[in-house]
Order: structure tokens, then C-alpha cells, then sequence
């Protein structure tokens, strides 16, 4: 079981799960865990010979048992694919997944967050390159959630609104949209601390996935395609990203809390990364040496 | 909290506006279990 210890500056959980250090590490592509099991080669973690969408609890997890659960999303069994490269139909039934994982995850006994991510690229830290994404079921509320949390309580004490319906709002001009429809909108906010940071929302309030309906779903994964389309011909390459899905903690059925997806690439340009140091990592302040508006008239014409 | 322009500036529950929509097309679970004691869940097309 690993080991949770307080952090009393910071006032936060740091996991040590020293077991993780043995995981698997960039094997060659005929040992890709994540594959279906050809027949005649050895069992992967997925025994049968095809999938569509596959679960699986990690097998180096950061959390076990009665702290918290740690998943694995396979999303195709094409191991050279990604997430973008998905129809808008798969992804429609991915986020099915998602919801379905949320609902059973948070109902665990100590379980207070379910927490769905990416990890893409090398650059990131990706130790497996098959398509997939991966689900944390925390035993604690993290804490960047925390503070979102927080902040969106003392604004709706003080207005009565949603903050991150404000936030939305501020996007009416259009300045800083990459892309939008009538449900959803994707956009670089104006304090993004990545250069091509983009947020993805519904317009209306919803605080998580539980809470979308079949509109929703269509239109999360059009939107979500077309903006990972767009990192992908930004430099023509496929670009690394951090994707972070900020849903409402488990056990409130009903939110403040607006449902968004951050999404972080390292990229600064195509060969150049942007490298949390000495102010980020030290002090947490974010430099960031490009402006939101540029940069989303860079990936709407992408 | 209980006026009724509250009432009507509250959204639905979820469960009943996902009933009021459009039908979703679920997916088929199926959970197998591993020789080492962890799940594994295939989504399939129905």
C-alpha cells in the first residue's frame, strides 16, 4: 500500500508508491502492454486478440486498495492511433467510458475524487506509447482542484454566479476561441500558463460528466477532435500534451462547480519546450512569454 | 431558496434531463478478472 504524508508547508498529500519505479518502460512496440494478445506471442494485458475500448487497474498503481483505485483507459487497440485520430462516434462512446468509470469509481468508500488525464509524448514523461489515458481515484480532493474549488465557492458567495460561467462569458468576443458550437467552446484563457494551453467547456453549467446529456456528448467530442486536430497540424507533428478532466469531487451531487478539460503542451514552438523551473517550481508563478490571443489565432488557423 | 424564480433559475437533475434527450447508445460491459486479482473491463458496440 503506498504511504500518504502531509506536506505541512504546502499543506498537501504527497503519495510514495516506490513500487512504480519497476513499471514498464518504453518496451518495443511487439511488448506493448497495451496491445491485444496476437496469437503466439505472449499474453498482454489485454488477452484477447481485439478490443474496442478496454479497462484495466494499473498494475504499478499509485493507489490500492482501500485508499483509492488507479485505471487504465485503452482507447483503441491500434497502437499507432491516438485520441484525435478517433471518430467523433468512438469518442462519443470513450466518453461513455468515462462517465461510466466516474460513477462507479466515486461511489468507492474513500474515494473523494475521480480524476481522468492524459499523458502524451515522450516529452511528458509517456513510458508507453499505445493510445490511452489513464484514471485516478483519489482518497483525498487534489490540490489544484482544492483551490478551483475554493475560489468558485468565494465567488459564488460573493455574486451568486458560477465563476467559470464568467469566465465563459469573458470569451464572447471570440478573441481567444480556438473552436465552438452551440454546446461547448475550446479556448485559450487569458490566463493560460502554457503558451498553447487550451481549455475546453460546456457553455452551460454542468459540473461533470454525470451531469451531460446526449447534446453534450456529441458535441465534447466534436470539439474535443477538432482541438486535438489542431495541436497535431500546428507544427505538423504530434504534439505532447497534458489533457485533465476538472469534474465536481464524487459525493456532490449537486456543484458549483463548472466541468472543464485544461489541457497543457509543453511546446513553446516546434522544437523549442517550455521547462517549469526556478519561478514555477520554486515560487509557483507562472512566466509565460506569449499571449493568450496570439497564440489562438495561431490554432484556429491550424 | 424556495421562490419560485429560484426554483426556475435551478437546473434540472441530471438523471431527468438526460431522460428528456436524445437516447445515448449504450455500450456493452463486460468485466473479466486477472490471475493476479485485478479487473479488466471490455466496452463493446452493442
Amino acid at each position: 500500500m503506498s504511504e500518504l504524508r502531509w506536506h505541512p508547508l504546502l499543506e498537501e498529500w504527497v503519495t510514495v508508491a516506490p513500487w512504480r519505479q519497476d513499471r514498464t518502460y518504453h518496451p518495443p512496440e511487439d511488448h506493448c502492454p497495451l496491445c491485444p494478445t496476437r496469437p503466439g506471442h505472449p499474453e498482454t494485458e489485454i488477452p484477447e486478440p481485439d478490443y474496442y475500448i478496454a479497462v484495466f487497474e494499473n498494475r504499478f498503481p499509485s493507489f490500492t486498495g482501500e485508499q483509492g483505485r488507479c485505471e487504465v483507459v485503452c482507447y483503441t487497440p491500434d497502437h499507432d492511433s491516438s485520441l484525435g485520430a478517433q471518430s467523433v462516434e468512438h469518442i462519443r462512446d470513450l466518453i461513455q467510458v468515462w462517465r461510466d468509470r466516474t460513477d462507479e469509481l466515486r461511489r468507492l468508500p474513500n474515494v473523494r475524487y475521480v480524476y481522468i488525464f492524459e499523458n502524451r509524448g515522450e516529452e511528458i514523461g509517456v513510458t508507453l506509447s499505445h493510445p490511452h489515458g489513464q484514471i485516478y481515484a483519489y482518497p483525498f480532493i487534489p490540490p489544484v482542484l482544492q483551490r478551483e474549488l475554493r475560489a468558485e465557492a468565494r465567488h459564488k458567495r460573493d455574486t451568486g454566479r458560477c465563476l467559470y460561467c464568467d469566465v465563459l462569458e469573458g470569451e464572447r468576443g471570440g478573441e481567444r476561441t480556438v473552436l465552438r458550437d452551440e454546446n461547448w467552446i475550446a479556448f485559450v484563457p487569458p490566463f493560460a500558463r502554457w503558451p498553447y494551453e487550451v481549455h475546453l467547456a460546456p457553455l452551460r453549467h454542468r459540473s461533470g460528466l454525470l451531469d451531460l446529456d446526449a447534446d453534450d456528448d456529441e458535441s465534447f467530442a466534436r470539439i474535443l477532435k477538432g482541438v486535438l486536430q489542431k495541436y497535431d497540424r500546428l507544427f505538423n507533428k504530434a504534439l505532447p500534451y497534458v489533457m485533465a478532466m476538472h469534474q465536481t469531487p464524487a459525493g456532490r451531487s449537486r456543484s458549483d462547480h463548472h466541468f472543464h478539460v485544461e489541457f497543457y503542451p509543453p511546446n513553446r514552438t516546434r522544437d523549442k519546450l517550455k521547462y517549469l523551473a526556478g519561478s514555477e517550481l520554486g515560487a509557483g508563478a507562472f512566466i509565460v512569454d506569449a499571449r493568450a490571443e496570439d497564440k489562438a489565432a495561431e490554432l484556429r488557423g491550424a | 431558496l424556495s421562490s419560485p424564480a429560484r426554483q426556475i433559475a435551478s437546473p434540472p437533475p441530471p438523471e431527468k434531463r438526460r431522460r428528456d434527450g436524445k437516447k445515448r447508445k449504450q455500450l456493452k460491459k463486460r468485466v473479466v478478472g486477472k490471475a493476479d486479482g485485478r479487473y479488466l473491463i471490455y466496452y463493446e458496440k452493442q
